[in-house]
């Protein structure tokens, strides 16, 4: 072994000694928590934090939380889970064409909450939790990726590469990944042009200035979201050590990589959730990444796109 | 979402008031309630989405702002290749209107669709459907 070896060994083992020494107080919280009490507790954070955007919800989520406060036992009531349910049923039945379908999906999660507390045996509410995690993860993935490969505009990489041109949110990831903003904001001028009803393009067409640069990122994402979305919802369908595992390394990364550049926080936060729900009795270190996934998450809201972009 | 480029960010609208002698003139400058309205109903693009739009653009008056303009054709590259010979007013809103006031012009919503290849970088645009509403719905 070089000293440059040695070096680095000595320098990995202190690095994993220190990682270790800082994660064993959160692997102890986790061990000594209840599972649907902790599962609880992140819901309730997560409608808080990314709440429906209707007034009825956010006072719903407001009450409910001040009664938390001063009665931390609420959160174990079914009564609690059930007034927050309907809160957000009202919210989407009046709503429902313009709904994002992660909101759906919190919904649904709601009226699980409140089934499971409804349930008085412990053991049954734990069951119920990990069957419906697991079964809204390998849902929504599957789903997802089956209607992205069903779609020929999603394959050929037309979706993605003119998101990267035409909405304004990617433009700081499009100068990340060294596409300037001037092609994108030249592609936005053009299509001005048909949206105008003082201009007619001929032949209601037009060439979009976009670089090659930007179709392959196009054609990278495309299919870095399907494949990466189908083995997720694959792998979690088993249940050996193995293959779940690899599911939730995977669905780690889907959470660490996709919520920075989509802003869509509530959706990032309601997978590491459900996640955490599978991942804390099995594999407790994975279930601590998906904590600091919950941090991540909230960070990736600070204005970066501004600071990429010099604004 | 990220399923397919159907989707919002290819739709758009084109927004006329029908005036007595049926010259369409084009609406512009909607507030921020309209303008959401209608991204709502290009989220989900049914008539009934249109005309909740349509019922709070007709909530304001309309005026022409300045003279006509000609309507521009445009070649494949962006530049002016000509005029069509129509020339159309810019109608903005002028303040909400009053309970009293009884709406009286036809409203017409098209909806459009971009389409883009990524081989020839070519986009093209593709008339949906064109929604029409009568005063007495307004």
């Amino acid at each position: 072994m070089t000293e440059a070896t040695r070096e680095i060994s000595s320098w990995s083992d202190r690095a994993k000694s220190v990682a270790g020494s800082r994660l064993q107080p959160l692997l102890e919280f986790l061990r000594r928590s209840d599972l649907v009490d902790l599962v609880s507790l992140f819901s309730l954070f997560m409608v808080l934090v990314f709440p429906f955007a209707h007034w009825l919800f956010q006072i719903t989520v407001d009450l409910c939380l001040l009664f938390f406060l001063v009665q931390p036992k609420a959160i174990r009531s079914s009564w609690f889970w059930f007034v927050l349910a309907v809160a957000a049923s009202f919210v989407v039945i009046q709503d429902w064409h313009a709904v994002d379908n992660h909101k759906y999906l919190l919904l649904y999660w709601l009226w699980i909450l409140f089934l499971c507390r409804a349930v008085a045996e412990p053991q049954w509410q734990r069951r119920a939790l990990l069957f419906n995690a697991r079964f809204f993860l390998c849902f929504v993935f599957l789903a997802s990726a089956g209607q992205k490969l069903a779609s020929p505009t999603y394959r050929s990489g037309e979706m993605f590469e003119y998101y990267l041109y035409a909405d304004s949110r990617f433009t700081a990831f499009d100068k990340l990944i060294g596409i300037d903003p001037s092609v994108p904001d030249a592609v936005q001028k053009r299509i001005a042009l048909f949206r105008s009803p003082y201009s007619k393009p001929l032949n209601d067409e037009l060439e979009l200035p976009g670089n090659d640069r930007a179709r392959a990122a196009g054609l990278i994402l495309t299919w870095w979201d399907a494949l990466l979305q189908l083995l997720i919802g694959l792998l979690l369908l088993f249940r050996f050590n193995a293959t779940e595992k690899l599911g939730h390394i995977l669905l780690l990364l889907f959470i660490f990589t996709t919520y920075l550049p989509a802003p869509i926080f509530g959706f990032g936060w309601i997978l590491a959730i459900m996640g955490l729900t599978l991942a804390k009795e099995k594999f407790p270190r994975i279930a601590v990444a998906y904590m600091v996934s919950f941090v991540a998450v909230i960070v990736y809201q600070v204005p970066w796109r501004e600071w990429v972009l010099g604004r | 979402m990220f399923a397919g480029a159907d989707l919002w960010l290819n739709r758009y609208t084109k927004i006329f008031i029908l005036d007595p002698s049926g010259n369409r003139q084009p609406l512009s400058d909607f507030t921020s309630e309209q303008a959401d309205l209608l991204r709502r109903a290009l989220n989900y693009p049914i008539r009934q989405n249109f005309l909740i739009a349509a019922k709070a653009i007709a909530s304001h008056h309309w005026i022409p702002r300045g003279e006509r303009r000609p309507v521009t054709l445009i070649d494949l590259n962006g530049k002016r290749a000509g005029t069509t010979g129509e020339s159309l007013y810019w109608m903005a809103p002028f303040g909400a209107r009053g309970p009293e006031d009884r709406w009286q012009w036809p409203l017409e919503i098209e909806y459009w669709k971009l389409s883009y290849d990524p081989l020839t970088r070519r986009a093209h645009s593709t008339l949906a459907e064109t929604f029409r509403f009568r005063p007495e719905e307004l």
